[in-house]
């Protein structure tokens, strides 16, 4: 068990390494120049000379690299052109409103997407089944970025029901930041008023990354519950008075949950990239959105952090999966021994 | 106790309506124990589960099946689900695919008794390791902390048992309950099966194609083909002299003592017909060595044969009515 | 039914739960990106001034109508005697943390702008010494006579001097210590920085100013959009042409116009590469462009340019100036000149901005009507600028705007003189350089003027550029809010101080 976790670990920092070293050069072979865009209009070549200097973009690329990579062993994410601070300082203070969105996400995305196989389950091809394929269809059919527009359209824009561009109304003190958890330092402030204001905040960018991936998700799920349902121990089940409500919740989803953990680990990383994306649209504070408006001036270690956490989640997602599987299912006890 | 009056089993398909069980009527009464035996697909099992209200999604159960003096076809599920567990326990043929993998053996039949409300929490718990120690099973404790997968095959149908009898049931209905287990193996559960009717005063309805467990068990049998009863009588006079062409080759099959149970059925030439292709007349006719004309055209109704009954224009046993 | 109750509840239980604490007099805005910094010697954005030009003071204000006008600010007077130029100080002014202002505050806050030589200090280039004879005086000293230093200096912020020995640059980055209208609160890094009104202020407010300021970042121009349009932002920095034209047409909205920029964009033609080498070949690109074609494009809105200098520019030639139109038998006739007929150029042009690529497509199809070829490739904006710098590209987007209410001089140099940074097509005229040099030490006005003419024409002459519109700027404000006042030498500017609300 240790040695696998240990194995595990030993790949995912070849990864981070992989990443780094990619993410690194990509970001060199593009002729990109932040120190003309920090040195804005009417400035001389001189001014921007001497800008490329400071963060050492006048050094040979393997030279940088040496630089960027020495500091990375030691934690140091280097530093952003764009804000003038250390990345790392940036990613601490932007990761939580991600991690937050992400969160969230994930659990409408769960919760949905289980509840609606459930739905579609109960009577597969009947009208439940299709309303809920249609329904799922059409939000994996809409880009994402469509997606996001539309429902700010609509709900905002429109309908008024949502709020926009912001994790907390505007013109309101914000609770104090406890953990950067807005949802969570609401509570800790034990303000329900304030926690329901982040709720709706966090609403629809949430709802924008989550409808994307329904249609996947309910699919597998309904797939595995459908399975499920016509092993025999469902028939046992029933055969010992229960429900079909009791068997569901108490035999066919537990045995359901290895295949749609396997599909939840994979579309964890589309919602990875979708928080991205949506977190751009929204305006939502967090690494992406960071990252991005980095981007946007080819300020690119923002962005190579931005790589190295996500794909530091992913590992580590995969490894939680992997030690997950043998709590949901005893039979596959073997595979992490 | 058990009175199944012209049940009818029948599934809608795209060529309109396939008939599983074909209005087949007969009762168990209380304390017996009734066999019912067939090759597979002769809808024995179906039988099985209608009585036990756990025909398959699609299937339409016709016909009138009487627990206890109540009527349990179209009986809503909440009010079956009163009945079923309680009142009539089930054993499977499959037992590793019966439990659930994810949970403990201990859990799963502590479950029959939580779910009717006769035991809760550690009770629970405790009344389930006492009923794995009642089916024979060594440290019970250990094996109700058990998977299904790391405890053998035995034990396993074992367990299964254990469950089904938990709440006292009066109907044990067990379809095919040894046909996934070895010789010794299948001669221990038939034995516990024994014992626990006498202990437990069940009537038992047992549901199998091999006629050599019937040999062991059975008080009457029934005889199934192709979704009809063939024959059907005391186990004595029945196995002794059977009526009906059909049962005399399942008995030849059986005498075979060697050969796997698979390939016993095979000496009857041919195999059930498939569901939406029943032949006029009487059903076993392509299959018969004793078919005539009168086979083909017209279907045979059960009447008496010898000591029982028998559905068949040529009997192997004189009729009361031939003898006079 | 069921779902009709809801939603009509739903909008009310929402109403209900969030029921806004809304403190009084706060002015929400929404600005295009978060400051890189907010240290007034490096700030350059006009993201990064609407926190600078609010929480700092300068020497001198110029009239956001007549940038002709300087106003005093924290000099009230000023005079220019050949090198030297004196300015008489504010008394009684304190810094937001309760330090005064005086002369050693200005004269170390230059001093720090021309050793980081880092953002505006192009202005400033020519100071050779600040000094601080009294706590009230400063002088400053310039290399050569400069007529537009206190003009120059309306943009130049003044810091503490205590700060400045006391703090680093990073301390500078994310920490505000100005003698200004507004103070600095707070900064939520990439959500908002909080600014409260300074009652201590020298200055006189209106009417209904806002006790609270909320700098917003809000990268995405549709959502300044519909946030102004929804009421969570007051007003916006930059919404999208199309978009504001609508908002403005709505009830509770009207329209600020304004001319803020000098061209946009401004199409560089490569002085050193075929064959926009050739100046008959740029003079009748120049005359084949469709002008009409942006200005539909801009809805309309602005003009054409006929030179380098908008009309509004104190002493701008371009009223007596020929206007620039296509002519396509002109430029036919041009092109037959230069017999360059036939010929194919490649533009590599920034990427990021739609009217860059629009104004492309024009010229394509221009220059098609010419029978020239013109191949279009787009490029981040470092990539491309390069690209023209390295001869690798025959043109260049951009847009062409002075950031000085009053001297053209800064702007020439950047954009037509050598070693210029946006001078991307390496044009260079020895009399302009002249001109450009001797323009700040020429005392009379009118003469100034004739200067300017002067080097106006000859770029204009040059057909270096093509210069494609000067739009309007259409800023949407709120019929609950006065005050907003376009700054015409700024890309987008806010003067919280002057905004207000009305009842």
């Amino acid at each position: 068990m240790a040695g696998f976790i240990g194995r595990r670990i030993l790949w995912g920092a070849l990864v981070l390494l992989l990443v780094a070293v990619i993410t690194f050069f990509l970001s060199r072979v593009v002729p990109a120049d932040p120190a003309a865009f920090l040195a804005g209009q009417n400035a001389s070549e001189e001014t921007v000379a001497r800008i490329r200097a400071e963060h050492g973009l006048d050094q040979p690329m393997l030279l940088q690299f040496r630089d960027y990579a020495t500091g990375l062993v030691q934690g140091d994410l280097g530093e952003s052109i764009r804000t003038r601070r250390p990345v790392a300082q940036d990613m601490a203070q932007f990761l939580p409103a991600t991690l937050e969105l992400l969160l969230v996400s994930f659990a409408a995305y769960l919760v949905l997407s289980l509840s609606l196989a459930i739905l579609a389950v109960r009577r597969p091809g009947g009208a439940m089944d299709g309303a809920v394929r249609l329904f799922t269809m059409l939000g994996t059919g809409i880009p994402v970025f469509w997606l996001g527009m539309a429902l700010q359209f609509v709900f905002y824009y429109k309908l008024q029901w949502f709020p926009l561009g912001a994790r907390f109304p505007i013109r309101e003190i914000a609770p104090p930041e406890v953990t950067g958890f807005l949802l969570v330092d609401c509570l800790i402030a034990g303000n329900p008023g304030a926690f329901v204001s982040a709720l709706q905040y966090i609403a629809l960018p949430a709802l924008t990354v989550v409808l994307n991936l329904l249609a996947v998700g309910t699919r597998m799920s309904r797939a595995a519950l459908l399975a499920e349902r016509e092993r025999l121990y469902v028939r046992t089940a029933r055969g010992k008075g229960l429900s079909p409500r009791q068997v569901l919740f108490g035999h066919m989803l537990r045995n359901a949950l290895s295949p749609i953990l396997t599909v939840t680990t994979i579309q964890f990383g589309y919602l990875l990239s979708w928080v991205i994306l949506v977190e751009v649209i929204f305006d939502w504070p967090g690494i992406g959105l960071y990252a991005f408006q980095s981007f946007q001036v080819f300020d690119y270690s923002p962005v190579i952090a931005l790589a190295l956490v996500s794909t530091f989640g992913f590992v580590v997602l995969n490894l939680l999966a992997d030690l997950l599987y043998p709590v949901i299912d005893p039979r596959v006890e073997a595979v992490t021994s | 106790m058990l009175e199944v009056e012209n049940l009818t089993v029948s599934f809608s398909g795209r060529d309109g309506r396939a008939v599983a069980v074909d209005g087949i009527s007969f009762s168990v009464a209380a304390g017996e124990t009734f066999v019912i035996i067939g090759e597979s697909g002769s809808g024995k099992s179906l039988t099985g589960m209608a009585i036990a209200g756990l025909a398959p999604e699609g299937a339409r159960v016709g016909g009138a099946i009487r627990f206890d003096g109540q009527d349990v076809v179209g009986l809503p599920d909440a009010r079956m689900r009163r009945v079923r567990g309680r009142q009539i326990g089930i054993v499977y043929q499959d037992p590793l695919g019966a439990l659930n993998p994810v949970h403990t053996v201990g859990d799963q039949i502590a479950e029959a008794l939580r779910v009717h409300g006769l035991a809760r929490g550690r009770e629970a718990m405790a009344r389930a390791v006492s009923l794995l120690e009642r089916v024979r099973i060594p440290d019970p404790a250990r094996v109700a902390r058990s998977y299904p997968h790391q405890i053998s095959g035995g034990m396993r149908q074992r367990a299964v048992i254990a469950m089904a009898v938990a709440c006292n049931p009066k109907l044990l209905i067990a379809d095919e309950p040894t046909t996934a287990l070895d010789v010794t193996i299948k001669a221990q559960v038939l034995d516990l099966l024994r014992d626990l009717k006498a202990e437990l005063s069940l009537t038992t309805l047992l549901i199998t194609h091999d006629m050599g467990v019937v040999a062991e068990v059975a008080d009457r049998i029934l005889v199934m083909y192709a979704g009809t009863v063939v024959e059907v009588g005391p186990a004595a006079s029945l196995m002794d002299r059977p009526a009906h062409p059909y049962t005399s080759v399942l008995l030849a099959s059986a005498m075979m003592a060697e050969a796997p149970p698979q390939t016993a059925l095979t000496v009857v030439p041919g195999g059930t017909p498939p569901l939406g292709a029943m032949p006029e007349g009487c059903r076993f006719h392509p299959r018969c060595p004793r078919a005539t004309a009168r086979c083909r055209a017209e279907v045979p109704v059960l009447r008496g044969v010898g000591g029982g009954q028998a559905a068949c224009h040529h009997p192997l046993v004189e009729t009361p009515e031939d003898a006079l | 039914m069921k779902l009709r109750v809801l939603s009509a509840l739903f909008p009310t239980v929402l109403a209900i739960c969030a029921a806004p604490v809304q403190a009084q007099s706060t002015f929400v805005y929404a600005d295009t990106s978060e400051p890189s910094t907010i240290d007034p010697a490096k700030a350059n954005a006009n993201w990064e001034f609407t926190i600078t030009r609010n929480v700092f003071d300068r020497l001198v204000n110029f009239d956001l109508d007549d940038p002709a006008v300087l106003e005093p600010a924290l000099a009230t007077e000023w005079s220019q005697d050949g090198t030297t130029w004196t300015f008489k100080l504010r008394e009684g002014v304190t810094f937001h943390d309760g330090t005064p202002f005086d002369s050693a505050d200005v004269k170390a806050s230059l001093d720090r702008l021309k050793e980081l030589g880092r953002g505006q200090s192009y202005l400033v280039s020519g100071i050779s010494e600040v000094a601080a004879p009294d706590p009230a005086t400063v002088v400053i000293t310039t290399e050569a006579p400069n007529v537009y230093l206190a003009g120059n200096l309306a943009r130049i912020e003044i810091a503490s001097d205590e700060d400045i020995a006391n703090h680093d640059e990073a301390w500078f980055g994310e920490n505000a210590n100005g003698t200004g209208p507004y103070k600095f609160v707070s900064w939520t890094r990439g959500t908002q920085i909080e600014l409260a009104r300074n009652t201590e202020w020298w200055g006189s407010f209106p009417e209904g100013v806002f006790d609270r300021v909320l700098v917003r970042v809000v990268a995405d121009g549709q959502n300044r959009a519909q946030g102004v349009e929804g009421g969570t932002y007051d007003m916006a920095n930059f919404i999208p042409l199309d978009d504001a034209m609508r908002i403005v047409e709505r009830e509770g909205f009207h329209k600020v116009e304004g001319n803020n920029l000098w061209a946009w964009p401004a199409i560089y033609l490569n002085v050193n590469l075929a064959p926009t080498d050739n100046i008959d070949f740029r003079s009748a690109l120049v005359k084949a462009f469709d002008y009409e074609a942006i200005k539909a494009f801009n809805q309309g809105l602005g003009t054409i340019p006929r030179g380098p200098v908008p009309a509004w520019f104190p002493g701008s030639p371009e009223a007596d100036m020929p206007e620039i139109k296509t002519d396509v038998e002109g430029a036919k006739a041009d092109l037959a000149a230069s017999g360059l007929g036939g010929a194919t150029m490649k533009c590599v042009i920034p990427n990021t901005v739609t009217e860059f690529r629009f104004s492309a497509t024009v010229l394509q199809a221009a220059a098609q009507q010419i029978g020239v070829t013109v191949e279009i490739e787009e490029a981040p904006f470092v990539e491309a600028i390069t690209a023209i710098k390295e001869n690798r590209s025959n043109c260049f987007i951009l847009g062409n705007a002075n950031l000085s209410p009053n001297d053209a001089t800064k702007f020439f140099a950047a954009h037509y003189l050598e070693g210029g940074f946006f001078n991307a097509g390496k044009f260079r005229d020895q009399e302009l350089e002249d001109l450009i040099a001797a323009m700040p030490a020429e005392q009379d006005e009118a003469k100034r003027a004739e200067m300017l003419a002067k080097a106006a024409q000859i770029v204009v002459d040059s057909h270096y550029i093509i210069w494609a519109a000067r739009p309007t700027t259409v800023v949407v404000e709120p019929d609950r809010i006065g005050g907003y006042r376009i700054d015409p030498a700024e890309y987008v500017n806010i003067r919280f101080w002057e905004i207000h609300a009305v009842e």
